[in-house]
């Protein structure tokens, strides 16, 4: 169980059954769309406005995950999920429609591993037999909230992130076939005094840095073991630091070997500056292409690092530094694989 | 910029930080600038052209021609804004498209068509000047004191 | 990025210094040969051009006025010029010249002087039916009266 101080070992091996990712128009577009379930071609999803988009994103990722696993979803126990939107409506109107025993999260971009973790851990401990964990976030409405207005013509400089359109959905079970989620190290908030909502990935970097030490340490094993590591929403600059500044610390991490969900899920040449970023980023990214990897085998033990930045649009008003968070989860194909 | 705020860090901070800049993507300033310029230029070359034709074919000055000028340039902003273009050409030239009046037009369009969701009194009638608002503000509060200094400076013999 | 700092303010110093110099026009002794002056006679006395094309006689003698143009009734005279592009930062200045010099120039006639371009084309087009006569005494004091009204519209 708890090993070290901030870590988890799941011996009984929650297993990731099925997942449903959802994505938009952009995505579509990006460099992995054959990793979606569903691709939306109209950022509305025919709706009356973006947040309920969203939340229609949300939906469809939890019924492809249901559909996926011939689960009922009576036999399902809680969903755990948040976004970014104002105290997580969109998520809260999802669970609604759901009918799913809800607890909502927050840890902005973080919600991902958090959700996974938090999953893993009931279902470890014989606390559910079915969880559905996932997050959404969508491009319109995290501007709309965090930004300027969509049409806003403002110079966005080559630090900032995209956020991504979509939704990533896990059903986790406490047995069936699949990948088997092995241990996880919640994170710490990091304040490194970083006040540029245009540099997230900067920012989280040390947050992801601190986060993946301690999971090395505590779980006592050495980068080696992972065949990949997953960071959520760094982007070229938070990769760059992150990488240069683990490999300072004496962890010997490879390049090929230190992958970011937001550089993978899309194509060089959209107009994304530094990367993606947003709560589905590193959902969509690890269930629908990391996962599809891990069943073909092509790598058999991976670390989800997703991170966060915990600020609000008025926290950066008021020149708070930006707290950031970073929670890790292995996720290791199943017993037939090892 | 920010050495006074890095005194109060702790010193780890500051060395990430450091750190962190090193690897940091600068803002390309000296191309953002020939970038402005030009379209900025380019616009303003719109503009002109709109006057002309104005001071030609209608019955205006070069002095009362300014009024339909922008309006006519507010209104053409307000269709590439609604077409989504204009976001593209701010992304490509900053400055050079958010300083004319044309970046105000968008300013206020883009947040109105933002907005919309929300309603026409909260919605649209709230939020609309959220961006252009400051510049209002602060437009009406520097000509009051430019009149004040120059009404001083009058009444003073000065000019 | 204190050297940066010093360039741009001499710089900044250089460019404002070039606009605010040579504020006032020179004349000089030559008439200025690529100014299209277009002397109107009529052969009726009561629309004598006499006075308008006395002012732009006079105001000839300044090679960086591009175009003039004139009209006067027996109280009135309009005057609208063009002035060079590069000389145009100094127009308020170069305005007030001219026109305390016409003024000086025309006591008899209440004088206004402008550099709007809408006055030039509105009294080119007067000019040209003074040129060929099809227009009455009174049609030209009234149209005088209205690019005066209109040339001082303000916004």
């Amino acid at each position: 169980m708890l090993s070290g101080h901030q870590t988890w070992i799941f011996e009984n091996k929650p297993t990731i059954i099925s997942t449903g990712v959802v994505g938009g128009p952009f995505e579509a577009k990006g460099n992995i769309p054959k990793d979606f379930d569903i691709l939306h071609e109209d950022m509305w999803l025919k709706q009356d406005s973006f947040e309920k988009a969203q939340q229609m994103l949300m939906e469809e990722s939890c019924q492809i995950a249901l559909k996926k696993s011939n689960i009922e979803k009576e036999q399902v126990q809680f969903f755990i999920s948040g976004d970014l939107i104002n105290q997580i409506t969109p998520t809260s109107f999802a669970a609604k429609t759901i009918g799913i025993p809800y607890l909502g999260i927050f840890s902005a971009c973080a919600t991902s591993a958090e959700s996974l973790a938090l999953s893993a851990y009931l279902i470890n401990s014989g606390g559910a037999e079915y969880i559905l964990s996932g997050t959404s976030s969508h491009n319109a409405t995290a501007e709309k909230q965090f930004r300027y207005p969509t049409e806003y013509g403002g110079q966005k400089p080559p630090t900032s992130q995209w956020t991504v359109t979509g939704a990533g959905c896990a059903l986790i079970a406490k047995e069936g076939g699949g990948p088997v989620v092995t241990s996880a190290t919640i994170g710490k908030i990091i304040d490194m005094g970083i006040t540029d909502p245009f540099n997230m990935g900067g920012a989280m970097a040390a947050a992801a840095v601190n986060t993946i030490e301690t999971h090395f340490k505590e779980r006592n094993v050495d980068p080696s073991y992972y065949d990949l590591i997953v960071t959520g929403d760094l982007g070229h600059i938070g990769r760059e630091v992150s990488l240069d500044l683990l490999k300072q610390r004496g962890l010997n991490i490879k390049d090929a070997q230190y992958v970011d969900c937001g550089l993978t899920i899309y194509r060089e040449g959209q107009p994304v500056m530094a990367g993606a970023s947003g709560p589905a980023c590193s959902a969509v990214v690890t269930y629908g292409h990391f996962l599809n990897k891990l069943k073909r085998g092509e790598i058999k033990r991976m670390l989800l690092v997703a991170t966060g930045s915990l600020h609000s649009p008025l926290s950066i008003q008021q020149k708070d530094p930006i707290p950031c968070i970073a929670h890790a989860v292995s996720i290791e194909s199943g017993s037939d694989g090892l | 910029m920010a050495d006074k705020k890095k005194k109060n860090l702790p010193p780890e901070a500051q060395n990430y930080q450091a750190f962190q800049e090193e690897r940091e993507v600068k803002r390309p300033v000296l191309l953002n600038c020939i970038k402005a310029f030009l379209v900025g230029g380019f616009i303003c070359f719109i503009g002109q052209l709109i006057s002309t034709f104005y001071i030609y074919y209608f019955h205006f000055t070069e002095q009362t021609a300014g009024n339909p000028t922008t309006a006519t340039l507010i209104f053409i902003t307000m269709l590439l804004t609604g077409f989504g273009i204009y976001d593209r050409i701010g992304q490509f030239a900053g400055a050079g498209s958010a300083v004319p009046v044309t970046g105000f037009g968008n300013a206020v369009i883009s947040s109105a068509i933002e907005y919309k969701t929300e309603g026409f009194i909260l919605g649209v009638g709230s939020n609309m000047l959220k961006l252009a608002g400051p510049v209002i503000v602060y437009g009406v509060f520097s000509a009051f004191l430019v009149a004040l200094v120059k009404t001083l400076l009058i009444k003073w013999g000065v000019i | 990025m204190t050297i940066k700092k010093w360039l741009f303010l001499i710089g900044l110093l250089c460019i404002l210094s070039s606009c605010g110099n040579e504020s006032a026009l020179e004349p000089s002794n030559k008439a200025n040969e690529k100014l299209d002056l277009t002397h109107i006679s009529t052969k009726n006395n009561d629309t004598s051009q006499h006075p308008a094309n006395q002012a732009k006689d006079a105001l000839s003698k300044y090679k960086e006025i591009t175009e003039v143009k004139a009209v006067n009734t027996t109280k009135q005279l309009i005057i609208a010029v063009q002035v060079e592009q590069n000389k145009r930062f100094n127009l308020t200045s170069i305005r007030k010249q001219l026109q305390k010099e016409m003024k000086k120039k025309f006591p008899d006639h209440k004088v206004e002087l402008t550099t709007d371009k809408k006055i030039v084309i509105e009294l080119k087009k007067l000019e040209e039916k003074l040129q060929s006569e099809s227009i009455s005494k009174k049609k030209v004091e009234k149209r005088v009266k209205e690019i005066i009204k209109l040339s001082k519209e303000q916004t």
